[in-house]
């Protein structure tokens, strides 16, 4: 694994080799980027590159020097044992394989300030074996206020041969003073042609159809798009958008994780609504095999309502993991829904 | 890899590293030893901090290398009698037999282990061990620990060269206090050198050098320093950043000069103590000609107050200072006497040794 392996990021490639290539790695960055489109792989293998002892063609990782085969076990973190495991009291998720480089992961969906004290001492000494030390920061926007606040002296000015890197698809819940400590390296993800033509490279046996509803559904997110199941995934939460426009009942999400994603697809079914009412084609549509039950969404509703429902759908996601009832949530979201698709007598009938 | 070794030298060989083997768990290795058979074996330990190195005197059978975990084998060695077979087998496992008992533990790869870098053709200097050792000893009480500011939580090896010897200064600080000796080495340095040692990397070095004597030859590197002890190799990763500029802190032309003894100083500062406050430590010296009164007031307890001779012809004087400063100082300084330096109550006060190096300790005074 290396730079060159990593698909369809050749400008945020660019920018990274172009920053090792002229010697002038900033001490702090931050890897934006949608949800599953490489860029914790590609933080890991700067990481590798910055550090590697074999040699490369160009500016890359060998991927078999001791060095780069410490650091890919980051990859992995899950098979390495971390501090803090099994013991509540230390909340800390910090991994390190290779001693001058160190992944952080959040500990129940959160950063605390004790790991970013770990990490000031262990970027306070000068390099173990490689040139640098990194630190990969991945969710980084799960540091809380206190972690945040803590963070900044570090990001502005840490150590000498110190390399911060932050990772997150949620960029702008960062603070904005660490933003603006961080040189900003965007992710972005892949157009639609692109994402076809690596999809019918990477998959086999994928018909047209097939291949645009992957390609469109996923976001242009490679990584999402060949999960296995991604279809029969949307199929089932699309029931459940459905439902929900009627008589939901009480359980309908399974669980917590279900419930969450499906708050992000109605986005996803929401923008094709909007599609068919303002354009009244179907030539943009995403979901074009399910023409027939956005059609019938669309029916009801105005595209103000549609708006305002994406909205509200929005800001309920955003206070998801602060512990709703979900019997209420339900209820309010229903509701909602039946309000804004002009779905008011269903219960009646 | 397969080797046979003696009881007693694995033993001690496992004893010496136990206090570089890291118990935390940040990197799973650390907890691991590397066990290297080539023509000769050795073993080899870190904690990312400090890295020791030592041959073993084993049989060697076959070469090889393996992590194996320090604590278990530890245990095991010091249960079992006689000679040790050591043997690599499949997948990184050691077997372990002695007598009629045999064990199974769970290695790792050399190649995991993190790599040290090797002593390269860079600057060397050859010192006394005992000068060393002493020179530690009075600087590194000094040492901040655990501070934010990382480049404190060091001793800072600042080496100024002069013609055909170099000039080795130590300081420690934690902002509070700032401890100093220094002394010429026979051995030339090409430039001005500033090195933070951690302060984990002198206490080892302190301790492994009170068993030995001679010289032992120290050798610079970009990021790590290595002090050859006889057989034995000590390297210490250095803390990056700029150690604060002590010259400044050290009060020069001071007037008021006082001399006191230095056991009944350090007796006369632990019993007036006790009434101190805890976290502050406090106790006010009233020097008058002649004589010194240590005081303690503690509103909610009591009071201490003790009268000692000192040598001092000036005007009267009073000054506080944390009591426990006063006493680490003292207790490193080597002779009979000590000299404060003193200036203003609020200003701070240098200790002097009256032999030995001339080891020097600036204090900062309290309000009392």
């Amino acid at each position: 694994m290396a730079f060159k392996d990593i698909i369809g990021q050749e400008n945020a490639l660019n920018i990274l080799k172009g920053l090792i290539a002229k010697g002038r790695v900033p001490h702090a960055l931050l890897f934006a980027g949608e949800e599953g489109i490489g860029k914790k792989l590609a933080a890991i293998n700067f990481a590798k590159a910055l550090n590697c002892r074999g040699k490369v063609k160009g500016i890359d990782s060998c991927g078999a020097c001791p060095s780069c085969v410490k650091i890919n076990k980051l990859l992995k973190p899950e098979t390495l044992i971390t501090a803090g495991e099994g013991d509540d009291n230390l909340k800390e998720k910090i991994y390190m394989s290779h001693p001058d480089t160190a992944l952080i992961l959040p500990y129940k969906n959160e950063i605390r300030i004790k790991i970013i004290r770990t990490l000031e001492e262990h970027l306070s000494y000068k390099p173990f074996e490689g040139n640098y030390k990194i630190a990969i920061i991945d969710n980084s926007d799960e540091m809380n206020n206190e972690t945040s606040n803590a963070f900044l002296s570090t990001l502005e000015a840490p150590a000498a041969k110190s390399i911060i890197i932050l990772v997150s698809s949620k960029p702008g819940i960062l603070l904005p003073t660490i933003r603006s400590r961080c040189q900003q390296v965007f992710f972005s993800p892949l157009p639609l042609k692109k994402m076809e033509e690596l999809l019918r490279e990477k998959v086999k046996g994928l018909d047209d159809e097939k291949l645009f509803l992957l390609s469109a559904v996923s976001g242009g997110r490679i990584g999402y798009a060949i999960t296995e199941g991604l279809i029969e995934k949307r199929d089932s939460l699309l029931e459940k958008f459905l439902l929900m426009t009627g008589n939901p009942g009480k359980e309908i999400w399974e669980e917590r994780e279900e419930m969450e994603e499906w708050f992000e697809w109605c986005q996803l079914w929401l923008r094709d609504i909007a599609v068919l009412k303002a354009s009244g084609g179907t030539g943009l549509l995403i979901n074009r095999d399910k023409r027939e039950e956005m059609e019938g969404l669309a029916s009801g509703a105005s595209l103000k309502n549609i708006i305002e429902l994406s909205e509200g759908l929005n800001k309920i996601k955003r206070v998801l993991d602060r512990n709703l009832n979900i019997a209420i949530t339900v209820n309010h979201t229903s509701m909602l829904m039946r309000k804004m698709l002009g779905r008011q007598n269903v219960r009646d009938n | 890899m397969k080797l046979r070794i003696e009881k007693e030298e694995l033993q001690k060989a496992l004893q010496n590293i136990q206090g570089v083997v890291d118990k935390k768990t940040t990197m799973p290795i650390l907890s691991h030893f590397m066990l290297k058979a080539d023509k000769a074996a050795f073993i080899m330990a870190t904690d990312l901090e400090i890295a020791l190195k030592g041959p073993i005197t084993a049989e060697i059978i076959e070469k090889g290398s393996l992590c194996i975990p320090a604590r278990k084998l530890f245990e095991i060695v010091k249960e079992v009698e006689g000679g040790i077979l050591l043997e690599s087998q499949e997948n990184n496992w050691l077997r372990i037999s002695a007598g009629k008992s045999t064990f199974k533990l769970m290695g790792l790869p050399e190649e995991e282990y993190p790599a040290l870098p090797e002593i390269g053709k860079t600057e060397e200097l050859n010192i006394d061990a005992g000068l060393l050792r002493n020179m530690i000893e009075k600087t590194v009480y000094a040492t901040g620990d655990s501070d934010t500011r990382y480049t404190l939580n060091g001793l800072l090896l600042h080496l100024i060269p002069a013609k055909k010897t170099t000039e080795l200064k130590l300081v420690g600080t934690d902002g509070h206090r700032l401890a100093i000796i220094s002394s010429k080495l026979a051995s030339p340095l090409s430039s001005e050198m500033k090195l933070i040692l951690p302060k984990k990397g002198a206490m080892e070095l302190k301790r492994i050098l009170e068993t030995s004597s001679g010289t032992i030859t120290v050798h610079l590197e970009k990021n790590h320093i290595f002090f050859t002890i006889g057989d034995i190799v000590l390297t210490s990763r250095l803390i990056e950043g700029n150690y604060p500029n002590y010259d400044q802190v050290i009060p020069k032309d001071n007037e008021k000069q006082v001399i006191i003894d230095k056991v009944t100083c350090l007796k006369a500062l632990r019993r007036t103590s006790i009434m101190s406050r805890e976290k502050t430590n406090a106790v006010r010296f009233d020097v008058e000609q002649g004589k010194i009164t240590l005081i303690s007031i503690n509103p909610d307890i009591g009071e201490a107050r003790e009268e000692i001779a000192a040598q001092y012809k000036g005007e009267s004087i009073s000054i506080g200072y944390n009591a426990r400063y006063l006493m680490d100082a003292i207790q490193a300084m080597d002779g009979e006497t000590i000299r404060f330096e003193i200036q203003e109550p609020l200003s701070p006060t240098l200790l002097v040794e009256a032999a030995g190096e001339g080891a020097m300790c600036v204090i900062m005074p309290m309000r009392v």
